[in-house]
């Protein structure tokens, strides 16, 4: 099979997924569709680079599971798969809106800036359990957290553009 | 295209289950079509869609399109190459592939919390 790709437009961002069965399957993207700002894998590994490049960068589920795609923007990319794989990239609407990203794993401040999407797992956060692919906006309060098996991310918009 | 499967037998204790597929306007009955073991350990069993696209991704869309090929052609058809004559080709039945390099949608859910 070919590598099957997903995409969704929320309401301030996109997230588009990747998934593949084997190795050494590879997609390309073009500068003018490249807004990913940051790469959460939640199955396999694989690299991705800049075409002509020789210098890449390894994403795997079980290491680098969440990565800054930051510094790809804009340029043509590609991306080689190491084993079956099935990654989610978490995309920006605007090239010149910057997003801060991280995963988490315990309680934390919310503020109404970010908005929080479940990738894996079905982690219980202020008492209601997620599923894969499940976002919420977040408001100025705290969130209390059993990750469990979840694999969460929180994506907060910045002031400022680059 | 739409695709169509039916679970035959449920093996837990191999990690299998024992599949049919078929096109949804298939000209048979699914109980026509080879049947397929597959261990479902290699499956995305997250929820049921996660099961069913991993099921089609791993197997079923090969068997679909296998079904497919398999079947009489009705249309004869010729395949053409370099310069385009449009003129030239009123009449005739021309032989192309259908790509489809189309993202689908991913589900999400929007919830409170």
């Amino acid at each position: 099979m070919s590598v099957k790709r997903y995409i969704k437009k929320c309401e301030e961002f996109s997230i588009c997924s990747e998934v593949g069965d084997r190795a050494g399957l590879v997609f390309a993207e073009p500068a003018d569709e490249r807004r990913t700002l940051y790469q959460i894998a939640v199955k396999g590994s694989g690299r991705l680079s800049n075409i002509f490049n020789s210098e890449y960068q390894v994403g795997d589920a079980n290491g680098i599971n969440f990565s800054s795609m930051k510094h790809y923007m804009g340029q043509h990319t590609i991306f080689e798969s190491y084993e079956p794989f099935h990654i989610y990239g978490f995309n920006t609407l605007n090239a010149n809106q910057d997003w801060d990203g991280r995963l988490i794993t315990d309680s934390f401040d919310g503020d109404d800036k970010s908005w929080l999407i479940c990738f894996d797992g079905r982690p219980i956060i202020n008492g209601v359990e997620l599923a894969r692919m499940d976002y919420s906006k977040l408001e100025t309060k705290n969130y209390d957290v059993d990750i469990k098996d979840g694999l969460v991310g929180v994506f907060t918009k910045l002031d400022y553009v680059f | 295209m739409k695709a169509i499967f039916k679970i035959e037998e449920y093996l837990p204790e191999t990690t299998q289950i024992v599949v049919r597929f078929a096109r949804l306007h298939a000209p048979e009955s699914i109980e026509k079509y080879n049947k397929v073991a597959i261990n479902y350990s290699e499956l995305d069993c997250y929820d049921a869609d996660f099961f069913c696209k991993s099921l089609m991704r791993k197997v079923g869309d090969y068997m679909v399109k296998l079904q497919e090929e398999s079947e009489p052609i009705n249309n004869v058809a010729e395949t053409i190459s370099g310069e385009l004559n449009l003129a030239n080709l009123v009449g005739k039945t021309i032989e192309c592939k259908i790509d489809n390099n189309r993202r689908e949608k991913l589900m999400m859910r929007r919830i409170e919390l």
